[in-house]
């Protein structure tokens, strides 16, 4: 009974948490400028983050070591700072990206430029993560989170014909706008794999104490979790391209995104997606403060732990305050909030093979895995859709700099 | 325990206290060559300058300078083998978190910066 709690708890707070603010950002821009025609990179990136949270769940379980420890102790101090490092820069960018959709929620409900919220948001941040157990905070805001099920709902009321639908899962490039398609691509599917996703995932594991007796729960959370959240992610490209693209509206800041509810729900349409912007953006700055702070603590064998007051923890909570502090300044120095998270989520897909390959290759380790080590389907596809996409991000990123101007 | 492989498996391990706090990882291993008999482990080691000077003569110059502004004597904290109570996932270590030098910067951000903070108490 509470193994189906677990799940049920598991499952749904995936859901929740699934979207944020690379999601619905790539996700509106994707739709309102190629309609159907992206929704297999979110299906690519999908298929992809579901077999590597099933792995992180399932090293967790079997091996008893947290990702980050196991990287740092299979690889040596050497071979694992470039990755690490490259991971907290890339977590900077995409913290700063959260804090600013928070930011731009409020800039929409109140017309106050959304610089001036960069500080009061990282502080009620800070305070949640200073103040409150974890637990609740993180389960709390995910499952709030569901209010972005509102996209799924706006798809049926908007009666988008399945085979269009069907026909967006196949790749296809466009006749025109080849460069910022690609790009786009590149961007979903940065945006659909967060490696800190993968490595939270690993920590709750081990203190949630999960056995060998989790390992099917520990599947069905992340196979149903992962692609119900894909499912609110290709509903926001999905209504994109109903509602934007017909009317040309291009999506390069959130405020031309703000209406697209609308058609479907009415004038609640738009006080909902900014409660979907905030709260989405809001639970995953939180989530991503604890995976840095625990992903250095798990590096350097501090203290860590989700409940642990921050004097117990001087150095893990010291770790997520000067981080959401240097976020708070990134997006005070006024970068368009749209621009920095599209770029943060390519280069996320750049660094992929960085963050990816050293724990397929624990996943391979029978001193860690014994018999449960990676089938050599599981890392085919993984391999596959990883390497392609950093080759992807390296040709896009470039072409999209060059075409922007 | 018959066979243990240094660097595979004692290099990197997270160390602990005989409470299970956490201290450090095993950022060295020193050995102690003796003649006409084997190396012996003489002691492990937990210590930032250790792990940076993994990387090469360049870090290991450039985090010497930087730690001798702030660590003492007793950088990097060295134990013998002996210590050693229990060895698993974790090495867990007959000594005390509370006291031990790898957690100065730990009390020192506690007593000087967290408690100072309102909630940090």
């Amino acid at each position: 009974m509470k193994k189906i709690l677990g799940i049920a708890l598991g499952v749904v707070t995936s859901i929740g948490g699934f979207l944020d603010v690379g999601s619905i950002a790539t996700s509106a821009q994707a739709g309102a400028a190629f309609g159907y025609s992206l929704l297999w990179a979110v299906l690519l990136g999908t298929i992809c983050v579901i077999f590597l949270v099933e792995m992180s769940g399932r090293f967790s379980i079997v091996s008893g070591h947290t990702i980050t420890a196991a990287v740092r102790k299979r690889f040596g101090f050497a071979g694992f700072i470039l990755p690490f490092a490259a991971a907290l820069l890339v977590n900077l960018l995409v913290l700063a990206s959260e804090i600013g959709g928070v930011c731009v929620a409020l800039q929409l409900l109140t017309g106050i430029g959304f610089q001036v919220w960069a500080i009061p948001v990282a502080m009620a941040l800070w305070l949640l993560l200073w103040l409150a157990t974890f637990d609740v905070v993180e389960d709390g805001t995910a499952l709030l989170g569901l209010v972005t099920l509102c996209f799924v709902v706006a798809v049926f009321k908007l009666g988008a014909q399945p085979g269009e639908l069907a026909a967006g899962l196949v790749p296809s490039l466009p006749a025109q706008e080849r460069a910022h398609y690609l790009f786009l691509a590149v961007s979903v599917i940065g945006a659909t794999i967060a490696p800190y996703l993968f490595l939270f995932y690993s920590s709750g594991a081990i203190e949630d104490k999960w056995d060998k007796s989790w390992i099917t729960a520990n599947r069905v959370i992340a196979t149903s979790g992962m692609s119900f959240g894909a499912l609110i992610a290709m509903a926001v490209m999905v209504v994109a391209a109903l509602t934007l693209k017909p009317q040309g509206i291009r999506v390069e800041e959130y405020e031309q995104a703000a209406l697209m509810l609308v058609p479907a729900l009415g004038g609640w349409g738009f006080y909902l997606f900014i409660a979907s912007l905030a709260i989405a953006c809001f639970g995953a700055a939180l989530e991503l403060s604890l995976a840095t702070a625990y992903a250095a603590a798990q590096a350097f064998g501090w203290n860590w732990g989700e409940n642990l007051k921050p004097r117990a923890a001087a150095r893990f909570s010291m770790t997520y305050t000067v981080f959401i502090a240097l976020s708070a300044l990134i997006v005070l120095s006024g970068l368009n909030p749209m621009k920095l998270t599209l770029f943060s989520m390519a280069i996320t897909a750049v660094i992929l093979p960085l963050t990816v390959m050293p724990f397929l290759v624990l996943m391979n380790d029978r001193r860690y895995m014994g018999s449960h080590v990676n089938s050599r389907f599981s890392n085919v596809v993984v391999t596959l859709i990883v390497v392609l996409s950093a080759i992807l991000a390296i040709i896009a990123i470039p072409l999209e700099i060059i075409g922007s101007r | 325990m018959n066979d243990i492989d240094l660097v595979r498996d004692i290099l990197d391990t997270q160390v602990l206290d005989r409470e299970k706090r956490a201290l450090g990882k095993v950022d060295g291993v020193g050995l102690e060559l003796r003649d006409g008999a084997p190396p012996r482990v003489a002691y492990l080691e937990i210590g930032a300058v250790t792990a940076w000077a993994r990387l090469g003569p360049r870090f290991a110059r450039w985090a010497t300078r930087l730690a001798s502004r702030w660590q003492g004597e007793a950088h990097p904290y060295r134990f013998p083998w002996s210590r050693v109570r229990d060895f698993g996932i974790d090495i867990e270590i007959d000594a005390d978190a509370e006291r031990a030098p790898p957690l100065d910067l730990e009390r020192w951000l506690r007593d000087k910066v967290v408690k100072r903070i309102p909630g940090g108490q």
